[in-house]
């Protein structure tokens, strides 16, 4: 019979030993080297774009980035957080700190998760935490703002053990939920992972409840509000909704099975992102290690884990690692969700959420320690007294567990340096900024149109690398709405988007002559387009890139800056939208302040401590 | 005595090989050509550029 041990047992329980601060910092500076190690090109100067990361040198702020959008608010508040914060360090210095940021903090909290196992296990938990597939995977198809909500996992895992054991949440704990939640699939993910570690492993009242409900709200409301008011979004048909769950499924590369993946943390569906490494046996072999932790994480075991907390974050992991399975198995499924939930969709990335399997690992792993250490322990009692002993604990020699930390690097070597350099630091034309000026220097009102109207690029200038489309995003310095192409193409297979002014678009284009184009144009309230003339879509079909009736405005390399002959209809005021709007924005900036404010008073109370114990 | 020699040729053998496969598949890795190379810009470009394949 196991007995659970209580929180006050647990891994960081006050009962526990206190663990060294030159170890913990010694962890810190290897979370930072395997960081540093992973991300390698990545950290030079330039900005990385790559699929979803789209980052300019100086993100303008727009009512786009405000959620005055009328498609999906993909990019909210993402994209407004990174063109404010920008304004303070430039938007190459921003990257370089959310990408690593990220990664350092997540290798950072997961020792800290694990701080009574041996320091060997606690490096391992640093190496398994940031270099898996799921980081690598992610990180390719540039989803850093899921990566955010990865890496306040374990700092919220830690939170929860300390207000269990009946102590205040760490000062500054609410910032963790607005930078958790910078999209929509990082929101969801993130607020899962709060109500599991916060709410029932911290055992929260009915007051902490209250304030991590509203605080939840509060951090979601903009992508939440902007997609509910968005007026121009006409939601899937059946069958682009399948086609769409069909895409989007987890899957596995050639020769894997996509429960496979899954279960090894990867399982992304798009198999160009995948590292080569996890196309053979090391895929099973992150899918046993995942598995083999989980099933450890499920058992009790004296000084381990209480059974709430073990519940909670399986209970996590399931949620996890299931909607990547579910999504393998049943699309229809998905897509019945994406058909009938404002928002939905957003489930259809099956694998997207399999890093909420990381506090379940953890536990797992510092499951596994207490086991060892138990029968050490009975070891070298059972040796005091003569006897032979329980040869389990000579099994783990400590010299052994200095090797866990290299397992994860052994089982995906090709992480390593920007997973073979596919990450890589490159410098935006300045072109880019120059059509923006021309377009904020022409005085005829209206909006722009990017041409080839297609939403992915591969410019020449990024080394080929595929990148949703940057113009659009640069062009808003101009002040100008940017109406940009949202179909997707995978595998040749087109996804239509939900912006019905994008549909509109489209539909001008299709127009037989220059003139009823341009006119078509007009009507839908657009004065300028932008021609890109990048050798990537040289060849992109002519309806997407067909002759208007306009006048060169600026000619560059890369870019030709056209206005439309005629007068653009003006375009429609939503002042309820605005209200709306502003009501979430504020919420998100209440709960920003709010952390804000806690973090700097912890840091000033902590380091007030220090001074205080330095000088008795 | 015995056990914990055991115990220490073990973890030497051990770990001396994860060592080794990770040093061997790091170095391997990044001296080899990429499994997805990104796209040439020399040569034709696609009619519109997929934002993935399955």
């Amino acid at each position: 019979m196991t007995v659970d041990p209580g929180p006050a047992s647990s891994p960081g329980a006050v009962a526990t030993p206190a663990v060294p601060r030159r170890t913990a910092l010694l962890l810190d500076a290897l979370a930072v080297l395997v960081a540093v190690v992973l991300l390698g090109p990545a950290l030079l100067p330039g900005l990385v774009l790559s699929y979803d990361m789209v980052w300019l040198p100086d993100l303008p702020v727009t009512q786009a980035g405000w959620g005055l959008v009328d498609g999906a608010p993909r990019a909210v508040p993402s994209d407004q957080v990174v063109a404010l914060l920008d304004e303070l360090v430039g938007g190459v210095v921003l990257q370089k700190a959310v990408l690593l940021g990220s990664l350092v903090a997540v290798g950072s909290g997961a020792h800290r998760v694990v701080r009574t196992a041996p320091a060997g296990v606690r490096a391992a938990a640093v190496v398994l935490a940031t270099w898996n597939p799921y980081v690598v995977e992610r990180l390719l198809l540039g989803h850093w703002t899921m990566l955010l909500a990865y890496a306040v996992l374990p700092w919220l895992h830690v939170a929860g053990r300390r207000a269990a054991r009946g102590r205040p949440l760490p000062a500054g704990w609410l910032l963790l939920l607005p930078i958790g939640s910078l999209s929509g699939s990082a929101g969801v993910a993130t607020a899962l992972a709060a109500v599991l570690l916060v709410g029932v492993v911290g055992r929260a009242g009915p007051r902490r409840w209250a304030l991590l409900v509203a605080a939840l709200a509060a951090a979601n409301a903009p992508w939440v509000v902007a997609g509910l008011a968005a007026p121009g979004s006409e939601p899937p048909t059946a069958a682009a909704a399948r086609t769409a769950a069909e895409v989007f499924a987890a899957r596995g590369p050639d020769g894997v099975p996509a429960p496979v993946a899954v279960l090894g943390l990867g399982g992304i569906w798009n198999t160009d992102v995948v590292p080569a490494s996890l196309a053979g046996p090391w895929a099973w072999a992150w899918a046993a290690a995942v598995v083999g932790l989980l099933v450890v994480a499920s058992r009790a075991v004296a000084g381990g884990p209480p059974v709430r907390e073990r519940v909670a974050v399986l209970g996590l992991a399931a949620a996890g690692l299931g909607l990547g399975l579910l999504t393998w198995c049943w699309p229809a499924a998905s897509a019945a969700v994406a058909l009938a939930v404002p928002g939905g969709g957003l489930l259809r990335d099956g694998s997207r959420l399999a890093g909420l399997a990381l506090p379940a690992l953890l536990v797992g792993a510092a499951t596994a320690a207490a086991r060892a250490t138990g029968a050490t322990r009975a070891t070298r009692a059972a040796r005091a007294r003569g006897a032979r002993g329980d040869r389990r604990g000579v099994v783990l020699a400590p010299a052994l567990v200095w090797v866990l930390p290299l397992l994860p690097v052994a089982a995906l070597p090709d992480a390593a340096l920007g997973v073979q350099q596919r990450l890589e630091a490159v410098a935006v034309p300045d072109d880019l900024a120059r059509a923006a000026d021309a377009l904020a220097d022409d005085d005829v009102p209206g909006a722009v149109v990017v041409l080839p109207f297609a939403t992915y690029r591969a410019p020449a200038w990024n080394g080929g690398r595929p990148v949703l489309d940057p113009t659009p995003r640069a062009l808003g310095a101009s002040g100008r709405e940017v109406v940009a192409a949202d179909d997707l193409y995978v595998d040749g297979r087109r996804l239509p988007g939900e912006d019905v002014r994008a549909r509109a678009v489209l539909a001008a284009l299709a127009l037989p002559d220059a003139d009823a184009r341009t006119d078509a144009l007009l009507r839908l309230g657009v004065s300028h387009v932008v021609v890109d003339r990048g050798p990537d879509v040289a060849d992109a079909p002519t309806e997407l890139v067909p002759g208007l009736r306009a006048k060169p405005l600026l000619t560059t390399d890369g870019w030709d800056v056209r206005r439309l002959e005629g007068r653009a209809a003006p375009p429609l005021a939503s002042t309820g939208r605005v209200v709306v709007l502003a009501g979430a924005w504020g919420a998100f900036a209440v709960l920003v302040a709010a952390g804000g404010l806690g973090a700097l008073r912890g840091a000033v109370v902590s380091a007030l401590r220090r001074n205080r114990r330095a000088h008795r | 005595m015995g056990t914990g020699l055991i115990g220490t040729l073990v973890s030497l053998v051990v770990g001396g090989t994860v060592a080794a496969v990770s040093v061997v598949g790091v170095v391997s890795s990044q001296t080899s050509a990429p499994s997805t190379s990104p796209g040439d810009s020399q040569a034709p470009a696609a009619s519109v550029i997929d934002y993935g394949s399955n």
